[in-house]
Formats: C-alpha cells, sequence, structure tokens
C-alpha cells in the first residue's frame, strides 16, 4: 500500500488498535481474575489433601515406628490437576458463552486471534496451576520422608510421567474448551458425548457388533486412545504388588499424546474463527 | 403534487454509511436494503419500532453481525475487512446492560478496558466516574440497569471516539441521571469532534441534541434526512372543512397523519408548505393553522404504521 493510497483510506484522526503484547498481557490478567473461584478451590483442596495424608502418616506413625509411607508419583498422580482443567474453560469464559460474548468481540481486535489470546492465557494459568500441583507433590514428599525418617522417593519414577502433569491438563483444557468456545451449551454437548458414548457401546454390545464395540471402546481406552493420551494407561492390566494395576505404556502416550492435543488444538482454533452473529 | 419522504442525503463527508445492507433471520428479514449515511460531526437519531432493524444495523457496523449483502463503512474503513480498527475508533453503548464481566469490579473492568484503547483518557474516565457516580468497587453482575448502563457510557466516551454508537443510551435511568447523562453528552460533544449515531425510544430527551434523523420500519429505511430538512418539509395542518368533505386527492402519498376532530381536520404532511396549503384549499378546505413539529411528533408521524 502506497502512503497516497493510506492518506486516502486513513483520516488522519483515527485512533490505533492496541499493540497485541499489552493484550496479550492484560489477557493473562483478567483470567487471573476469573479463575480465582477455582484457585481458591484448587488451593483449599491441595491443603486438605495435604493434611489428610500427612495426618494419616502421623497415626501410622505412632502406631508403627517404622512406617514408610513409600510416596511415589505417577502418570495416574495428575488426575486432580486433570479434573481442575475440567473446570478451567468455564472460568476463563464465565458469563460469556458465544451468544453472551458481545463485550470480548466489541474489542479493537481481530476476532478469532482475540479468543485465542483467552485461550493460551487460561492455558497459562492451567500450567501455573501444573507447576504448583508438582511443587506441592515434591514439598509433601518432603514432608512425609521428613516425618518418617524413609527416604525420598517421589523423583525415582520415569520422567515422562512428570510431564503427563503438564500435557494431560492441557489436553483436557483444550477438549473442554471446543464445547465452552463453540456452544452455549457446553455442559450439554460434554455430558451428551459421553452418554452417548456409554449407550451406543450397550447397543453394539446389545447387537452382538464385537468390531464396532472394539473400535468404540479403542477411542478411549486403545492403544492411541484418549486414556493414551492422558496418562498412558491403555486398558492393559498388570500383576503388581497389590494386584492388578493399569499398565502405562510410555510409547503409547508419546504418539497418542502430541495427536490428541493437536486435534483439540485445531478444532478450538476453528471455533475460535468462526464468526458467529 | 407528490413528493416522496427523503432517504439520500446531499452529497458530503460521511462518518458513518452503509450501501444495500440487507440481514435476515432465518426466515425474518432484519435489514433490506438500508442505505445508511450519517454526515461527520452530525448526531443521527435513527428511530424504528422494536424489531426495525436498528440494534442489527449497529452490531453491522462492529461485525458483531454480517450483512447478507452490502456494505458499511466507518471512517472510511470498510466494516468487515477493518473491524478492529472500525472498534477502535467508536464508542459503543449496547442495547443490553450484562454488557461486559460480571465478576469484575468496576474499577478493574475500566482499568482493563483502558488497555484496549491507547487514546483512553484517564483523567477524563475519572471525571465521567464521579459524574455519573460509579461505585467503583462492585461488581458489574451486582449493578441495577442505570448503574451498569452508566459504567458503559464512560467505557463508550473516555477513549473520546470520533465515532459513538449509542443503542439505548439512557434505557434504564432515572429521570435525574437521564438528565445529567444527556449533559454529560451535550458537554461531551462541545469539547470532542464527534459524529454520534444515536437509537432511542425517547426521543423528545434528545430533541436539542439530533440533527439528522433515519425512520427504519420493518428493516427498511423509510427516511432519512437533516434537521434543517425534517423541519422544512413536514408541518402540521389544521384544516377548517365542510360537512362530508372527501379530502385532498392529490396529497395521497404524502400525508403521514389524520387527526379529525368536527369540522376540523389536522394533516401531517410531507412537502413543500406553500403547495400543500394550495392543494388543501382548491379541495375545499380552509387553512387555518401550520405548525411545525417536534421530534416526537415528527416521528409519531413517519412511523406511523396506517400511511
Amino acid at each position: 500500500m502506497t502512503a497516497t493510497a493510506f492518506n486516502e483510506t486513513m483520516p488522519s484522526t483515527l485512533h490505533s488498535t492496541p499493540p497485541t503484547q499489552k493484550v496479550v498481557a492484560e489477557q493473562f490478567r483478567a483470567v487471573g481474575i476469573a479463575l480465582r473461584t477455582e484457585a481458591y478451590f484448587f488451593i483449599g483442596a491441595l491443603l486438605l489433601l495435604g493434611a489428610v495424608i500427612v495426618g494419616s502418616t502421623i497415626q501410622q506413625l505412632q502406631k508403627q515406628p517404622a512406617f514408610d509411607p513409600g510416596f511415589t508419583f505417577g502418570a495416574a498422580g495428575a488426575i486432580p490437576i486433570i479434573f481442575l482443567a475440567l473446570f478451567i474453560p468455564f472460568g476463563v469464559w464465565r458469563t460469556e458463552d458465544p451468544s453472551r460474548r458481545s463485550y470480548h468481540w466489541t474489542m479493537p481486535v481481530a476476532r478469532g486471534p482475540h479468543t485465542i489470546i483467552k485461550l493460551l492465557s487460561g492455558w497459562a494459568w492451567t500450567m501455573i496451576a501444573s507447576v504448583a500441583y508438582v511443587a506441592f507433590i515434591l514439598v509433601l514428599a518432603a514432608i512425609l520422608s521428613g516425618i518418617s525418617g524413609g527416604a525420598n522417593r517421589v523423583a525415582r519414577g520415569p520422567g515422562w510421567e512428570w510431564v503427563v502433569a503438564f500435557t494431560a491438563p492441557t489436553l483436557c483444557y483444550l477438549l473442554i474448551s471446543v464445547a465452552v468456545v463453540g456452544s452455549d451449551h457446553a455442559w450439554r454437548w460434554i455430558i451428551g458425548v459421553a452418554v452417548s458414548f456409554w449407550i451406543l457401546m450397550a447397543v453394539f454390545a446389545a447387537f452382538h457388533m464385537p468390531d464396532a464395540t472394539q473400535l468404540l471402546r479403542s477411542l478411549w481406552g486403545g492403544t492411541y486412545g484418549l486414556e493414551a493420551a492422558l496418562v498412558g494407561t491403555t486398558g492393559r492390566y498388570v500383576a503388581g504388588p497389590a494386584g492388578a494395576v493399569s499398565a502405562t505404556s510410555p510409547g503409547s502416550w508419546l504418539v497418542a499424546m502430541p495427536f490428541w492435543i493437536i486435534g483439540a488444538a485445531i478444532a478450538t482454533t476453528i471455533l475460535a474463527y468462526r464468526h458467529r452473529d | 403534487m407528490m413528493t416522496a419522504l427523503p432517504t439520500r442525503l446531499r452529497d458530503g463527508d460521511l462518518a458513518v454509511s452503509t450501501s444495500g445492507l440487507s440481514k435476515r433471520f432465518g426466515d425474518q428479514v432484519a435489514l433490506s436494503d438500508v442505505s445508511l449515511q450519517v454526515p461527520t460531526g452530525a448526531v443521527y437519531l435513527l428511530v424504528g419500532p422494536n424489531g426495525a432493524g436498528k440494534s442489527t444495523t449497529l452490531k453491522i457496523l462492529l461485525d458483531l453481525f454480517r450483512a447478507d449483502t452490502g456494505t458499511a463503512e466507518v471512517m472510511r474503513l470498510d466494516c468487515r475487512v477493518r473491524a478492529p480498527e472500525v472498534r477502535a475508533n467508536v464508542g459503543y453503548v449496547p442495547e443490553r446492560p450484562d454488557w461486559g464481566y460480571s465478576w469484575m469490579k468496576v474499577g478493574r473492568l475500566l482499568e482493563h478496558h483502558a488497555v484496549y484503547y491507547p487514546s483512553w483518557d484517564t483523567s477524563y474516565a475519572s471525571t465521567l466516574a464521579k459524574k455519573f457516580d460509579l461505585r467503583l468497587d462492585r461488581k458489574m453482575g451486582v449493578l441495577s440497569k442505570g448503574q451498569a448502563r452508566r459504567v458503559q457510557l464512560t467505557m463508550a466516551l473516555a477513549h473520546r471516539p470520533p465515532v459513538l454508537l449509542l443503542d439505548e443510551p439512557t434505557d434504564g435511568l432515572d429521570p435525574l441521571m437521564r438528565d445529567e447523562t444527556l449533559g454529560v453528552l451535550a458537554d461531551h460533544l462541545a469539547e470532542t469532534e464527534t459524529t454520534v449515531v444515536l437509537s432511542t425510544h425517547h426521543v423528545e430527551e434528545v430533541e436539542r441534541l439530533a440533527d439528522h434523523m433515519g425512520v427504519l420500519r420493518n428493516g427498511e429505511l423509510r427516511a432519512q434526512m437533516s434537521r434543517a430538512d425534517l423541519d422544512a418539509g413536514l408541518r402540521r395542518y389544521s384544516v377548517e372543512v365542510p360537512e362530508g368533505w372527501a379530502g385532498a386527492p392529490s396529497l395521497k402519498g404524502t400525508v403521514l397523519r389524520r387527526v379529525a376532530a368536527p369540522r376540523e381536520v389536522q394533516w401531517t404532511v410531507w412537502g413543500p408548505e406553500k403547495d400543500v396549503a394550495r392543494e388543501l384549499t382548491s379541495a375545499g378546505g380552509t387553512v387555518r393553522e401550520v405548525v411545525p413539529l417536534s421530534l416526537l411528533d415528527a416521528t409519531l408521524a413517519l412511523l406511523n404504521p396506517n400511511d
């Protein structure tokens, strides 16, 4: 565009749009305020959990002075943070389902990128929560080791299982965001998909359709199913010291996790750029 | 004699313009071929009954809605292609009072809004907050409709935008605050070069502010003119008529309102006064009085569904 053409189309009195970095910083702050309720709930739940674990360990130590809590961390240990990530998208878009999102859309920023900035802000807070959760686990392990005098074994597990504490909430956040960004009735969609899944499973079983049942089951518990993408388990069980435990497969996780995260990110981006009246 | 209501203004610099704007929601026609012309610096009153398409028009200007056909421009910027720039230059007060984050405190919401508008005038925002008696420590969600409206007005005015789009800006305000708000708006227009598109049902309130008018009915732009043209072209004629008077057939199509009393008929007619008076006289009536109309009466006449 030449300077002349610019002058012809842009009156000199026009106001400018805000710098992107300011919008990003402000959205991060604003989403932080929006997520206060979830944050208080999560902090409260962690403190309560920590108090229960420490309290029961102390009780056990009074009964058995040689008691070793044996506190370790596995991929399944990410479940509390996954649970939190289920609710974060609702906090990010609090009172802003698509039909009431006009305040967000009247800001002087392109709608698609603005929605993405808000989604990324929510994700950044999710990751902060994950860091806080991992720190909580490490502190709890140190406390338990300190009061029991046993070895601190929490960091001895495979490294990828710690990464799960970040990838699993990311995937969960993105999947729920698809519903929250795209629909006025996110809960209906989430519950509807889950209920439909189980109804279809029952129907396929009733009509003796093992292939269809297997296909559907693999979506959740297959080698590259959602469960594998979240915590690396694939529906197989192996014998453990206290009975059968769900087998984890870092190979399945390594393939399924990016596949599901990229898929959810693409779906969220498409919905973020969709123009809704 | 037949003078159609004008739907195009004379050429001039336009701050807001639409061309052939049409929009449907399912089977319902919201707008049909609407070509709005809002001159720079004008206070343009957009009137129409509920569902006439006023809010839809404003939302298309902000790219909240997208027209099926036609184009819209604000400050010569295409509303669809350059929507963020358009919104940077617009102060908007929506019809809905729940606009803005209900979970955020008023003071924080103003700070949030300020980040998005580099032209935000902090001291002016504080002045407005005092004038509107805003309680900055309260959450938006607990405010009354009137209180929320005052916050929205502060958000719209404090960045001193070249264009204001005000959708029922005094809706929900008590009479005292309504008066205060109109005073603030008048002061704002005196201090800041601003074009205003104003949609309101309280037409009488903006009698002194509005200098242009557009009339929407059933999604169609029925009339569009300056106040000077409105005052000159639309008059009420009190006519003494003989028993069994048949009316003035030559005025068909220009009569907007007719109120009958014994032996006297009041006709609100669009057209040159001399021509109308001559037609009435030649039809047997005696013109007793010709008066210009207030903005409210003009609106009622122009919106008369019986015409």
